[in-house]
């Protein structure tokens, strides 16, 4: 029976992970993205927006543990299936990926530089300050 | 060989088969390839086009027309590729090669976004190079073809051959064999090798058992053909040779051949001048022609040979001559027509010597008067029936002929007895007969008569007749009477004897009454009258 509840313990841990949001500093006139939207800047294309807003997306390093969850709950696809498809942009159609931070302090710094760039973060951590949350991917269960 | 010969013939007929053969089989390879062709280039653009689909599908999601460019230039590296595009709903995103006219023949590929296949994002559009597709399915169809028409060409020569080797040639061989043997010559057919066991063999065999009987049946007919000639040279001689003159004559009179004999004895040197004549030829030989053409109707008829005696002109002088005549019908198939023989003999020699024989045996060498024979016999003749009608007797006796022989000789009284003779021919008509019965005995014969005043007037004439003087010699006049006694037939007797008996009783009347008158039988008293 132990066995059994520990199984079924780690299963709902699986299941229920936090939400992500996709959030940008204040300044960001946008203040709201739709989910395609989102699905479209990071896959290097641009939605049309007020003002011809361009967003500028981020994107956490490789093998970090949210951008797999991020991608996975966005595109169903695993990060090497998204690799694989910038490395077709980047070789053939000289584009480059969003750039990869490698820390939430970098995010910081380069924020504040580039207002109109957006990132995901999970849910239960801290909004970082001066930023604001313009959508929320609900994990999927 | 010769055009119609039996390999020619069956190299036309399998070159034709084979030729429409591989025309029909070319015709549906052809389409067959090149369909498969084309199929075959359509599925290499669309797997083309599934290589890079990917790309094309990011290239148009993220409107990238460097990677586009890729796309489309990449796909044209491939030379089915004539023209490549990328699109999305709104615009070309970028293209290559001919893209000028996308026609029908362009395959078209909807790309959905790479990350969401529910999202279409645009279309990819190929051109295939139609020319080289078409050249290359062309090609290919053409190999087909060559490869099928070479290979029923080739099965085609194959079966030619074969069958020149088995069955045309041994044939061939065979046919020049016979054809240069005669018939009836003892040549055979040669067993061709590797035949012995088959049709041919059999042919040949048969072949050379038909030449056997042929030959025998030839021999026989030689043999046969020999004996009829020798037979029929046996007949020739016979007929040439022979003394009987034999002639062959048609139902229409015509001559139709005669033999050597034959020509002499009717005097004619040359056959052509009778056969000229035609059906005058009877005519011609005979001098009563209706008597042979009746013989010959009657062996017609009967079947049977007929025979008679007539008389032809001798052709040579014209002279008429006696003939045997012997005809007899036959059916000559070979003439088609019914032929009559003849044989003829001239029998005018003996016909003469029978003559002469008959009258010596009727007449009188003396006087050339008839004979008492000869009166005899005509006499039991007419009194056989009465039909034949009346007539009477002169029973005749010169007075004082044993006188004139006693005393002049035996000359003068055959002298007187010719005179007497010659007289009473003279005395009587022609048809009356005048018979010396012996000595100094005449009988005279007179038909239809049987009335006592011309009888009267008849005895009176040859009383009066025979009172002139005869000349015995130079120097010598003598007369003889005559008695005469008269029976009628058939008012004094119905036979000859009692006629005889009656005119000779009527004679002695006379003689006893003083002779040289004449008296008619009677009953009771013969009334004898003088002149």
């Amino acid at each position: 029976m132990k066995r059994w509840r520990l199984f079924g313990w780690l299963f709902m841990a699986s299941i229920t992970q936090a939400d992500l949001w996709v959030i940008t500093p204040t300044q960001n006139p946008i203040s709201q993205l739709s989910e395609k939207q989102v699905k479209d800047i990071y896959l290097g294309r641009q939605p049309e927006l007020p003002n011809n807003v361009m967003i500028k997306p981020l994107d956490w390093q490789t093998g970090h543990k949210t951008r797999m969850q991020f991608y996975r709950a966005l595109f169903g696809k695993s990060e090497a299936q998204i690799d694989a498809y910038w490395a077709r942009l980047e070789f053939a159609g000289h584009v480059a990926p969003p750039q990869q931070l490698e820390s939430e302090s970098a995010l910081q710094a380069l924020v504040r530089q580039q207002h109109n760039s957006i990132v995901y973060v999970t849910s239960d951590t801290q909004l970082p300050a001066g930023f604001k949350t313009v959508l929320v991917i609900a994990t999927p269960p | 060989m010769s055009w119609q010969g039996l390999h020619i013939r069956l190299a036309f007929t399998v070159a034709c088969g084979a030729l429409v053969m591989a025309i029909l089989s070319s015709l549906l390879a052809y389409q067959r390839g090149y369909q498969q062709s084309l199929e075959r280039s359509e599925r290499s653009v669309r797997q083309l086009m599934a290589t890079v689909n990917v790309s094309a599908a990011i290239a148009i999601y993220v409107s990238n027309i460097e990677l586009g460019n890729d796309v489309v230039r990449g796909l044209l590296n491939n030379d089915i590729v004539a023209g490549a595009q990328l699109r999305n709903a709104a615009a070309v995103l970028t293209q290559a090669g001919s893209t000028s006219t996308i026609s029908d023949t362009a395959i078209t590929q909807e790309l959905f976004s790479p990350m969401d296949e529910n999202e279409h994002v645009g279309q990819l559009i190929v051109l295939p190079n139609q020319r080289l597709i078409r050249d290359r399915a062309r090609a290919d169809a053409i190999a087909i073809v060559v490869q099928l028409v070479l290979q029923t060409l080739l099965v085609a020569a194959i079966v030619l051959i074969a069958v020149y080797l088995i069955l045309t040639r041994p044939l061939t061989r065979l046919s020049l064999a016979l054809h240069d043997i005669l018939p009836g010559s003892p040549q055979r057919l040669s067993m061709p090798r590797g035949h012995r066991q088959d049709e041919i063999g059999k042919l040949t065999a048969d072949i050379n058992t038909l030449l056997d009987t042929v030959s025998t049946m030839l021999e026989q007919e030689r043999q046969l053909r020999l004996r009829v000639e020798q037979l029929e040279q046996r007949f020739r001689g016979i007929f040439e040779d022979s003394s009987a003159g034999i002639f062959l004559i048609n139902a229409q009179g015509q001559l139709v051949t005669a033999n050597p004999a034959f020509l002499r004895s009717i005097g004619q040197s040359n056959i052509d001048s009778l056969l000229s004549v035609g059906e005058q030829f009877l005519d011609v030989l005979f001098v009563d022609p209706t008597l042979l053409r009746n013989l010959m109707k009657s062996a017609l008829d009967t079947g049977r040979p007929c025979s008679t005696d007539l008389e032809f002109r001798y052709q040579q002088d014209g002279h008429v001559r006696w003939a045997h005549c012997l005809i007899s019908a036959s059916n000559n198939e070979k003439l088609q027509q019914q032929v009559i023989e003849g044989v003829l003999y001239d029998i005018t020699e003996r016909r003469q010597a029978e003559e002469h024989t008959r009258q010596q045996a009727e007449t009188d060498a003396l006087t050339g008067m008839f004979n008492r024979r000869y009166v005899e016999q005509l006499m039991d003749q007419l009194t056989a029936t009465t039909h034949r009608g009346s007539f009477a007797i002169f029973l005749c006796d010169l007075d004082r002929f044993k006188q004139i022989n006693d005393t002049y000789g035996h000359d003068a009284g055959d002298t007187v007895l010719r005179v007497v003779a010659n007289r009473l021919r003279l005395a009587v008509r022609e048809q009356d007969i005048v018979a010396r019965l012996g000595g100094d005995e005449f009988l005279i014969l007179l038909h239809h008569l049987n009335n006592d005043t011309a009888v009267q007037r008849i005895a009176s004439q040859l009383l009066k007749s025979l009172s002139q003087p005869i000349e015995i010699d130079a120097d010598h006049l003598e007369t003889v009477g005559i008695s005469i006694g008269i029976a009628y037939f058939p008012a004094h007797g119905l036979t000859v004897h009692d006629l005889s008996r009656h005119a000779d009783a009527a004679m002695y009347a006379v003689k006893r009454a003083g002779r040289n008158g004449f008296a008619i039988w009677q009953e009771q008293e013969i009334n004898v009258v003088h002149l």
